[in-house]
């Protein structure tokens, strides 16, 4: 049985949809339940429902063999896992979006939920900046004067309008991966080998 | 200021029934290791950070521990223990080869915490100098299995890879620097999409983009062996291809398949590593227990031409793939006054005494 970590939240739906295409199919209240583990009706997988950031960590330390995770936390976590596919699913863009009026101010503040990728990417620009780290409604920052500009995802940029805020630079693309821990890659080899080529069917 | 209690970030430490059970599994790989005839070198704590730059390159330089001496030198907390029997072996000079030691010891390594790594581990392995013979890889191979087998762990899983198999590839491509580092990182995460994007934007034969993006899956049996002959044309990956099959059948011959595994997209420590690269895994345990390989520029940076090969687990994890040792039942006879304690000491009885209050 492979236990795989799904991340609740903006692409669990994508992620449900993706593994039924895949003929690996939930439970159908998957999305209202409040278990935290569900098996697949075949039992040859077994869900466990996490937070986002979460998935890459129950991954590497191999609580769960695999596990579907956004590239915008795989590169705030750099976790040490496999990542063999890209699922093509939950796509959005990682932005710098700052104030409609925005001016760059002499010292620069930034709100986000992504501190490592943020501060990374104004260190490669040789700019110094001050990071605040939020866990979520990044959006507000602007508006109430505790940062200028904010780091965060977007998929329509409606939460981004409806705070008045606009985007200034795009700093990656996101898509969901596929990924598998290290030892249980070797130790699960047929498992994954199986779970591997249902996906790669599907994308291809 | 840190409370009086207050532990430092990294360390652990170990009472009752857990540092028994670490005597007990170092002194079942102590015993395998002298079984097969190989010598105890122990090794200092502390040396020039230097040594550990030769060996290491700057990567580690960055996680090590290091502090300066008094006529300004800087000195490291040792990172890793096979440079330093490297430097040992170097500074003996002419030994009997081949030469066979084992060792184990702390090390240490200033890093964020991240799975079944702390900043302070405990490493035991051994090191084989002076053979460039596959038997050395073979020999080493099973002392580590064997080692492994009496500490408790019966499912080891052991997928072996060889340096020269990518570096064959890269030479074949003749890839720059940079292109080479991003595929090593891709084939590293076994990240076949990556790849195909990395190859799209280059200008290679249908043939080879369809290779490359192959390259992450080329890990299982025995049988990616026949697949890579397949596929590989250049010399370099081709020998590679050849060592590991004579090491995989011969281990197979002995009756240990199960154990070994092939994956040629193992890339890790490509500059330390010269042929035979290894991990060790375990069902029970989601990251390595320990691993090893071949090394031959290693002692040639201390000044003497060597080949090695070696390998080392980490106690840490080692018992965290093992279940939960019994709390030992341990027998002890009283003694009522010190006269008594000290006759039955000579007798070796294990007592306590009971002295009044």
């Amino acid at each position: 049985m492979i236990i795989m970590a799904l991340p609740k939240g903006r692409i669990f739906g994508a992620c449900v949809e993706f593994l039924a295409r895949c003929g690996i199919e939930l439970p159908p209240d998957a999305a209202s339940t409040r278990k935290l583990r569900l098996a697949s009706g075949d039992h040859r997988y077994q869900f466990i429902l996490v937070k986002p950031i979460d998935v890459p960590i129950y991954v590497e330390y191999g609580a769960a063999d695999a596990g579907i995770c956004g590239t915008d936390i795989l590169r705030e976590v750099l976790p040490d896992v496999h990542q063999p596919l890209d699922l093509q699913i939950g796509r959005c863009r990682m932005v710098l979006a700052g104030k409609a009026d925005d001016h760059e101010p002499p010292s620069l503040r930034i709100a986000t939920k992504y501190p490592r990728i943020t501060e990374d990417f104004f260190r490669n620009q040789g700019k110094a900046v001050e990071v605040i780290p939020l866990s979520g409604s990044v959006e507000l920052a602007p508006a109430l004067g505790l940062a200028e500009r904010v780091v965060d995802l977007v998929e329509t940029g409606n939460t981004l309008r409806e705070n008045g805020l606009i985007v200034l630079e795009e700093i990656m693309q996101c898509t969901a991966r596929l990924i598998i821990n290290r030892a249980g890659f070797h130790t699960k080899r047929s498992e994954i080998g199986g779970l591997l080529e249902s996906m790669e069917k599907q994308l291809s | 200021m840190q409370k009086p209690r207050t532990l430092a970030p990294g360390v652990q430490y170990f009472t009752g029934a857990q540092s028994k059970n670490r005597r007990i599994l170092l002194e079942r790989l102590r015993a395998v290791f002298e079984g097969w005839s190989y010598r105890e070198v122990m090794l200092p704590v502390i040396d020039y950070a230097h040594s550990f730059h030769l060996a290491l390159g700057p990567e580690l330089e960055k996680r090590m521990y290091s502090f300066v001496d008094r006529d300004g030198s800087l000195l490291a907390l040792r990172p890793d223990l096979t440079t330093l029997v490297a430097k040992v072996v170097a500074a003996q000079g002419k030994a009997e080869m081949p030469l066979r030691l084992w060792y184990d010891g702390e090390v240490f390594r200033y890093e964020d915490p991240k799975a079944g790594q702390q900043r302070e581990f405990y490493q035991a392995g051994i090191e084989l100098f002076g053979s460039s013979s596959v038997s050395a890889e073979i020999e080493v191979l099973l002392v580590m299995l064997e080692a492994l087998d009496c500490a408790g762990l019966r499912n080891a899983i052991v997928p072996l890879g060889h340096a020269e198999f990518f570096a064959g590839i890269v030479e074949a491509l003749s890839l720059s620097d940079e292109d080479r580092l991003t595929l090593k990182n891709l084939i590293d995460h076994k990240d076949s999409w990556g790849i195909g994007q990395m190859i799209s934007a280059m200008d290679l034969s249908p043939a080879k983009e369809e290779f490359l993006q192959a390259l992450p899956r080329l890990a299982g049996g025995r049988e990616v062996l026949d697949r890579a002959e397949r596929v590989v044309q250049n010399q370099k990956s081709r020998q590679a291809l050849d060592r590991l099959a004579t090491i995989h059948d011969e281990l197979s011959s002995l009756g240990l398949e199960r154990h070994f595994l092939i994956d040629l997209a193992e890339v890790r420590n490509l500059d330390y590593y010269t042929g035979l690269i290894f991990k060790v895994y375990s069902e029970s345990l989601g990251f390595e227990i320990g691993g090893g390989g071949r090394y031959d520029s290693l002692a040639e940076k201390f000044g003497v031409s060597l080949p090695a090969v070696g390998f080392s687990v980490s106690l840490e994890r080692l018992v965290a793939a093992l279940s939960p040792a019994a709390p030992e039942e341990s027998q002890c006879e009283q003694a009522s006054n010190f006269e008594q304690a000290r006759r039955m000491r000579k007798e070796h009885k294990r007592i306590r005494v009971e002295w009044p209050s």
